[in-house]
């Protein structure tokens, strides 16, 4: 049995993601069209990366390639030291199980499950798997204690009984970030997760990433139109046509302030045309 | 509980109407398995306990097939045989019977001895009185249709106990007293009807003419039939046919059970289409739920498990359900299929029955769930996370298509074989070739049904669009709905086809509009009666006759050959010329044969078959083909003699008649009262006609009882696919609503596409059905039996509008509580 904490800090310096010339190309549509065109990329342990890009730039299918659910047409997805794509099904569902965390936009919660279940699913999953990919099983009052954790860290206490549809969107979207990280992952991607959300639940949202970033060296890679949910990252990508046209680094030590991230990030999309 | 059962449990909690509607389908699937093999079964037990009781201790029955019989010596060398218990012979012999000196001609009865109250090891049963005391010369046991028989011809009172009866013994008419009457129908189909003496006073007062035909055997246990008949054989030295009489029965559903096999069978697809259709529509509901999982890091096999664990529950709940059904649709089936002459069958389930049907049912059910369940764990993750599902035009699967035309030739060449087994594996390859091509054909099929629709609704092409845009799920709902449509009118078909070809072959085995029968063969002097009767034209004796022929026993029917020659209508001769056919019979030993019989035989015109006469064996001629006759007992069509002929080679056993072909103008009124008072039956051809139609008709029942429960199983399908389309069609109906579409047009918009769906069923179903059943006519085709493709109207249309209705009606509910749906709910993203 294996119990469950937040990720052990590790040295800044190790990588968790390393993407190199990853190519995709849409072949249903007509003309067929290329949505990744040799994107390369290093995301560090603990780093928080924002892909920004107008609609259809790649960000979100390289996110989905990053998470191993979408293989790329070429190229090779290095995650916490597992190249993605030579795995098998049951592997790379194993991996994304234990070592990947999700939050999309839409649709976050299995409708017949509560909050809590749903937070608990990937343990779940995992103690159900088939014996191969069963490693490091989790005991029921495991689950329990790392469930009620992350519902408390995430300001969902008392809401474990209630069923998606009882509860707002900003709160689903947090149960969702609970079940992304129950499995203690090595790498959170969100798709555009403050899209369906009004301001304020957005923003907290989005503080709660961050902090679970800066605090417990959570590797987090973010998809967002939205240069003030941008301005959270510590490093944001900045895509068109299925490149990487730019990099902007944000500064968040003391004294920096979000206003003036967001300008950095703003100024910077205006001059390379986004 | 473990994550997948709390998935499976609460997917089957949050669509009460799709599981319930499943396991309806499952429990009917169950069911039909069940009431088809407990009907089948109890008939063929009822079947087999008749003939057991008919056999009565006898386990083996010899029957010399040349020459004029056993000789008493033979019969008792047969007893010494090591296996055999008891040989008791059979001794029968025909005399004429007079209850009065005023009738003077008599009635021809067989008479046959009793030894212990049975005949030939049959027991006698009895229905008033007693049996002949034992050495009694002077008593008897008549048969009741016998007794009225006499009774009629004499003009006398109803006989009773204690009456008598001449009998034309050795020394001429002597007195019998009535002990005993006994059952109808004779005993084991030795006479029609009968007189029952002693043995002893058989072997004294009757020798002259006694023939020993059959010495019926009953053998120790263990001793093998087979062994005994060998060393019978080789102890009597003539052939002989040794048959176990009571396996010599065929089931009273036989001939329809390879169709029933089949029909059963793709009810049982139907069900497992039923199912794979309720877990597609799930898969396809839930397929956010199943990206989410796979997101999750559900592996595709742990999706899989929750699809099948839902498949599962279901089925283990409709398994009592299912056999308690099945029960009562075997209670059902077997009062209303049992043939006439067997009782109703005590209902009878045997456990080996029930886990098999249970077994069948389930694993149909899994089997059919399993297929979309595997498809769930591998579809695109990405693609199940789309936020509106089934927005995007379907593809079509070229690898099932691609196999259409070659099930479709396999299926046609099987069809050619005419072997009734092909004929069953190419119906099963044409209708899965239909299923192969349905993606492709249920869309046109949707486009023709909506064109004429749109002439009644300006919704249809609305409603049309729907379907063809989710061109595979409509497939896979009218899967199950052309199986069982074309089903439904392809027995209709068979039945429609049957009974045409039952009235033809009726219509052309009789000149005349009535047919007189009496319980047994009747004197010349009885047919000269009906001939002076007022309306009548002409009479025509049939004599039916047993005759051996080498190794085997060959039916005869004896014509009057003249009549034919001089303008009667029945037997059609298919070659040569029907003159000069029967121009060759009349004129010496020459047969005309049934097409089918000779075929079997390999009998071409110009062949000769050898048959035991009074004058030894003499070699008749086929002289011509005939594309019908008269049946025989065993099933067979007998053989065509001409009267004159077979009474100068059988002599007088040849003479009288058993049925009277009677041609009048009209006035039929005379014939039934002389009937009446000769205690014999007058029927009209229609009426005999109209007998074979029911007796067609009763064995394709069965048949059409299960195609029907198909059916039920089929709607189940759509009824699920049309509430699912609604649900998930509600958001683009809001849309529509939003932008001005009224609620009765919603409401018309959703009640046209359940119309349209089910009537493309239904109309590719009648298609499919029409076309096998021209495969499936050569399956049921027996030697002289070939019945015509008939379209059954009646059945196609009612089939089309029960669907259709049906359909529209399951639809009503749904469609009415969408179109009332608040607009702003509907259209939200989640």
């Amino acid at each position: 049995m294996t119990t469950l904490t937040a990720p052990v800090p590790a040295p800044p310096a190790t990588s968790v993601v390393v993407a190199t010339n990853l190519r995709k190309t849409y072949s249903v549509s007509r003309p067929p069209r290329d949505v990744l065109r040799g994107v390369s990329l290093e995301v560090q342990r603990g780093e928080f990366v924002a892909l920004m890009g107008p609609s259809g730039c790649g960000k979100s299918t390289l996110l989905h390639v990053l998470g191993g659910i979408e293989p790329p047409d070429s190229g090779v997805v290095m995650v916490d030291g597992i190249s993605l794509y030579t795995l098998d099904d049951a592997a790379l569902s194993a991996f994304r199980r234990d070592r990947i965390g999700f939050v999309f936009q839409f649709f976050n919660l299995l409708p017949n499950l509560t909050a809590a279940e749903n937070v608990a699913l990937p343990l779940r999953l995992r103690n159900e798997g088939s014996r191969r990919h069963r490693e490091g099983r989790v005991s029921r009052s495991a689950i329990t204690v790392r469930v009620s954790a992350l519902m408390t860290q995430l300001n969902l206490h008392g809401l474990q009984g209630h069923g998606p549809e009882e509860i707002s969107g900003g709160e689903q979207q947090r149960v969702a970030i609970a079940r992304a990280l129950a499995a203690a992952p090595a790498l959170l991607l969100a798709d555009e997760p403050t899209g369906n959300l009004d301001w304020t639940s957005g923003h907290e949202v989005m503080a709660l990433l961050a902090q679970l970033c800066r605090s417990e060296q959570q590797t987090t890679i973010l998809v967002t139109h939205d240069a003030r949910v941008a301005s959270h990252a510590d490093r944001v990508l900045l895509m068109r046509d299925g490149e990487v046209v730019d990099e902007v680094r944000l500064d968040h030590g003391h004294g920096a302030d979000e206003r003036s991230a967001v300008a950095t990030l703003v100024a910077r999309l205006d001059k390379v045309d986004l | 509980m473990s994550l997948t059962w709390a998935l499976a449990a609460r997917a089957i909690r949050g669509r009460p109407l799709r599981s319930l509607l499943n396991w309806l389908a499952v429990a009917l699937g169950i069911a039909v398995i069940l009431g088809v093999a407990v009907t089948v079964s109890g008939l063929d037990a009822e079947s087999r306990s008749a003939a057991q009781a008919s056999a009565g201790s006898s386990s083996l029955d010899v029957r010399v097939t040349a020459g004029t019989g056993l000789t008493a010596d033979a019969a008792a060398a047969l007893r010494r045989l090591p296996g055999v218990a008891d040989a008791v012979p059979l001794y029968h012999k025909r005399v004429i019977a007079r209850v009065t000196t005023y009738d003077v001609s008599g009635t021809t009865v067989d008479v046959a001895a009793l030894r212990g109250g049975s005949v030939a090891l049959r027991p006698l049963s009895l229905t008033a009185g007693r049996m002949p005391a034992a050495r009694s010369h002077a008593e008897i046991v008549l048969d009741q249709d016998l007794a009225s028989t006499l009774a009629a011809a004499s003009h006398t009172k109803p006989l009773a106990l204690g009456d008598s009866v001449q009998l034309t013994t050795n020394t001429g008419p002597d007195s019998f007293t009535i002990v005993g009457f006994a059952a109808n129908g004779g005993t084991a189909g030795f006479t029609r009807s009968g007189v029952y003496i002693t043995e002893t006073s058989m072997l004294e007062q009757f020798p002259l003419g006694l023939r020993t035909a059959l010495v019926a055997m009953h053998l120790d246990n263990g001793a093998d039939p087979s062994r005994v008949a060998a060393e019978a054989q080789a102890t009597i030295g003539t052939p002989i046919t040794a048959v176990d009489p009571a396996a010599a029965v065929g089931s009273p559903l036989g001939e329809v059970q390879p169709l029933l096999v089949l029909v059963t069978v793709l009810s049982i697809v139907v069900g497992a289409g039923a199912t794979a259709n309720s877990v597609a529509l799930a898969a396809s509901e839930r397929r956010r739920e199943i990206g989410l999982l796979r997101a999750a890091g559900a592996s595709s096999l742990q999706v899989f498990r929750v699809f099948m664990l839902e498949v599962g529950i279901v089925t283990a709940a409709a398994i009592p359900v299912g056999v308690l059904a099945g029960i009562g649709l075997a209670a059902l089936l077997e009062a209303r299929l049992t043939p006439s002459d067997l009782p109703v069958p005590s209902l009878s389930v045997g456990v080996t029955q029930l886990i098999l049907a249970a077994l069948a049912g389930s694993l149909a059910a899994l089997v059919g769930g399993a297929i979309p369940a595997l498809g769930t764990g591998r579809s695109s993750i990405l693609a199940a996370l789309r936020p509106h599902p089934g927005a995007e035009r379907e593809r079509i699967a070229l690898f099932p298509i691609s196999l259409c035309p070659a099930a479709l030739i396999v299926g046609a060449a099987l069809f050619i074989t005419g072997n009734s087994t092909a004929a069953a594996f190419g119906t099963v390859m044409v209708i899965a070739g239909v299923l192969c091509a349905l993606p492709v054909l249920a869309p046109w099929t949707a486009r023709l049904v909506g064109a004429i629709a749109s002439l009644f609704t300006p919704k249809a092409s609305a409603a049309t669009r729907n379907l063809v845009r989710r061109r595979n799920r409509t497939a896979l709902t009218l899967s199950g709905l052309t199986i069982s449509v074309a089903c439904s009118v392809a027995v209709s078909a068979l039945a429609a086809g049957a009974v045409s070809g039952g009235n033809a072959w009726v219509s052309q085995l009789f000149n005349g509009d009535m047919v007189v029968r009496g319980p047994v063969a009747q004197t010349d002097a009885v047919a000269a009666t009906f001939a002076q009767a007022t309306g009548v034209r002409a009479v025509l004796p049939l004599r039916f006759m047993s005759v051996a022929s080498g190794s085997s026993v060959l039916a005869v029917t004896t014509v009057d050959t003249s009549y034919y020659q001089g303008g009667g209508a029945a037997l059609d001769v298919t070659s040569p010329a029907r003159a000069d056919a029967l121009r060759a019979i009349s004129n010496g030993p020459a047969l005309l044969a049934p097409a089918g019989f000779a075929s079997a035989h390999g009998w071409l015109l110009g062949s000769s078959v050898p048959l035991v006469t009074t004058n030894g064996i003499v070699k008749f001629l086929i002289a011509g083909i005939v594309d019908h006759s008269f049946p025989s007992g065993n099933g067979d069509e007998s053989l065509i003699m001409d009267r004159t002929q077979a009474l100068s080679y059988f002599g007088d056993s040849a003479s009288g008649f058993d049925d009277l072909d009677i041609v009048t103008n009209g006035n039929t009124s005379s014939v039934t009262s002389n009937a009446a008072q000769l205690g014999l039956s007058a029927v009209t051809v229609d009426d005999v006609r109209a007998s074979a139609a029911r007796s067609l008709n009763h064995a394709l029942a069965l048949l059409l009882a299960v195609a029907l429960v198909a059916l039920v199983m089929s709607m189940i399908a759509v009824v699920n696919t049309l509430t699912v389309n609604i649900r998930q069609g509600s958001r683009e109906l809001s849309m529509m609503r939003a932008v001005g579409l009224d609620r009765s047009g919603a409401r018309r918009l959703v009640l046209t596409e359940a119309a349209v769906l089910a009537a493309s069923g239904a109309v590719l179903g009648v298609l499919t059905g029409c076309a096998v059943v021209l495969g499936m006519l050569r399956a049921v085709a027996s030697p002289g039996f070939t019945p015509d493709f008939v379209f059954p109207l009646t059945a196609a249309v009612a089939v089309v509008v029960a669907v259709v209705v049906g359909s529209i009606i399951a639809t009503v509910v749904p469609a009415m509580r969408t179109a009332r749906s608040s607009i702003v709910s509907a259209i939200r993203q989640d």
